[in-house]
């Protein structure tokens, strides 16, 4: 509750208007920015706690006409934050009480709605780490490869990777890793395969797909050719010799130690 | 020619986990005796099981094998968190057999209830025919045994600073690891080194997936990286022991190669038990 907290003292210190914007309509909290800035106008995005359900825009010293204004000013200020931000669903924002001891009362009453869902409800931090997952299945990469690509430290990607962190990635830091994310989703419409198998085979041009994915910007258009390629490599690879073995009718025994500890 | 012990014996259905009826306990009572200790008390509703491999209860020369391995069971209400899944070395909880008893848990203590009884005595009775140790109970006990004998022996000092909510929570991770599909590989700097407490531990951590199921299942490729983060953060975060990042990750079995096998040693919380 911890933002809902935050949310008062800045709604009373600044006399606020305040919007709440079902999330589910909007982006990934874990793109969410904290702190965003329009034109002449002090905005605070508040992402609730615990379930993150809601996002909470809290627009400070607007008159009403200048409230609409702003309003719809948001998408175009928060797409600089996250290419899926829809903006006809925005309009939708809906205004509290322009009270401020109500605003309160307003976001407790949310907070209490949210929370009678929390438990069927994944954190962002949660959602964060699946869509880091997502990446890392898809791709098959090592941390330090996927933390090189993603343009970050190794330990920092692990705390990206731990669902108790709440850290929030910076504004390049989530372009990228949205933009990794794409390429991941792409491959796995191509296969259930990790794409590391092929990843470090030199293409035409000589360059492997770690290389390219290692530049600065993405050309998605011929990484997406190249993704094609990948698969016409995958599917014309040998068999290794487990796979020759296996189909000769050597099998790999179960593990003796694989019993669970419910035995 | 008259069978062999080991064929009669096989006729009476001795075998690995087979369970001494106890009405035929008493005769086997000095057996069962510690030097210098009054025999253990048995009662009716604790089991008294064969544990040598079934070859070595069956084998036909008595010179070659003669004694057989029992172990004195006691039933305990639940798995016990410490003693369960082998984490202990000295005492094992399991479960003595789902299908026909399957509400029945049993204790055990490695050294203290292993006892060895001359395995002529065999021969003058039957096994229990109510009660038998089910094929994974037997498995269970041999592997805990081998556990005992061959883990790696970590330093203490790594073990102790390993916390018992740490513990917990990696134990909680690995619930939801198929094992048999995923193999847990920790390779340790230090692995021979007492490190005083400034010093910290650097390790790496490998979880091995079955190439097939690599290559063909997102769902456990999804499983075995949630788990691999989580396990790791679990360990970074024990005061002491430094995840290295550069190493480690989840990795194919054809990747994994055996020259690694040979810098890692398997995860077993066995191997922390020097604490208990």
């Amino acid at each position: 509750m911890s933002d809902t907290i935050t949310a008062e003292k800045q709604a009373r210190r600044f006399g606020a208007h305040m919007w709440a914007v079902p999330e589910h309509n909007l982006i990934p909290a874990a793109c969410a920015p904290n702190q965003i800035s329009l034109p002449e106008t002090n905005l605070c995005v508040v992402e609730s706690e615990p379930s993150r359900k809601h996002v909470y825009v809290i627009l400070c010293n607007a008159s009403p006409t200048a409230a609409a204004q702003v309003r719809e000013a948001i998408p175009t200020s928060l797409e600089a934050y996250c290419h899926a931000w829809p903006t006809e669903v925005l309009l939708s924002l809906w205004p509290l009480s322009r009270e401020a001891t109500s605003w309160h009362h307003a976001l407790f009453k949310q907070h209490e709605e949210i929370q009678q869902t929390v438990a069927q409800e994944v954190s962002a931090s949660q959602r964060r780490v699946d869509r880091l997952v997502d990446i890392q299945v898809a791709l098959g990469f090592p941390v330090q490869v996927l933390a090189a690509i993603l343009r970050i430290s190794r330990p920092a990607l692990y705390k990206w990777l731990d669902v108790e962190d709440e850290v929030q990635p910076q504004a390049c830091n989530r372009e990228r890793l949205i933009a990794v994310e794409r390429i991941a989703q792409e491959w796995k419409t191509r296969s259930s395969s990790p794409l590391s198998s092929v990843a470090y085979e030199p293409l035409a041009n000589g360059q492997t797909f770690v290389d390219i994915l290692s530049a600065d910007t993405f050309d998605i258009p011929h990484i997406m050719g190249v993704l094609d390629e990948l698969i016409a490599r995958l599917q014309a690879k040998p068999k290794s010799l487990r796979q020759k073995m296996a189909e000769a009718g050597y099998k790999r025994r179960p593990s003796r130690r694989s019993l669970s500890d419910d035995e | 020619m008259p069978d062999s012990l080991g064929s009669q014996l096989d006729g009476k259905g001795w075998q690995a986990g087979a369970v001494i009826p106890h009405d035929r306990i008493p005769p086997l009572l000095p057996h069962l005796t510690r030097h210098g200790k009054e025999p253990p008390i048995v009662e009716a509703h604790d089991w008294l099981v064969v544990v040598s491999q079934t070859c070595d209860v069956v084998q036909h020369d008595l010179e070659k094998e003669p004694l057989v391995e029992v172990l004195h069971c006691r039933p305990v209400e639940e798995l016990r968190a410490d003693y369960r899944g082998r984490k202990s070395t000295r005492q094992l909880d399991f479960r003595a057999n789902n299908e026909t008893h399957a509400n029945v848990f049993l204790t055990a203590h490695a050294t203290v209830d292993r006892y060895v009884v001359p395995r002529e005595i065999l021969l003058e009775f039957s096994p229990d025919e109510q009660r038998h140790l089910s094929d994974r109970a037997i498995i269970n006990l041999q592997e805990w045994y081998a556990l005992r004998y061959t883990r790696p022996a970590w330093p203490d000092a790594f073990a102790n600073r390993i916390t018992r909510n740490a513990k917990k929570k990696l134990a909680a991770t690995l619930k939801l690891v198929p094992t048999d599909d995923v193999e847990v590989r920790v390779a340790i700097k230090q692995y021979d080194q007492e490190l005083p407490d400034e010093q910290s531990y650097n390790i790496s951590v490998y979880f091995v997936v079955d190439q097939s199921h690599w290559d063909e299942s997102e769902e456990l490729r999804v499983t075995a990286y949630k788990a691999h983060a989580d396990f790791v953060n679990t360990l970074d975060s024990c005061p002491g022991i430094t995840v290295d990042h550069e190493f480690g990750g989840v990795k194919g079995g054809d990747e994994f190669s055996w020259q690694l096998t040979r810098t890692t040693d398997e995860w077993n919380f066995a191997n922390l038990s020097e604490q208990d």
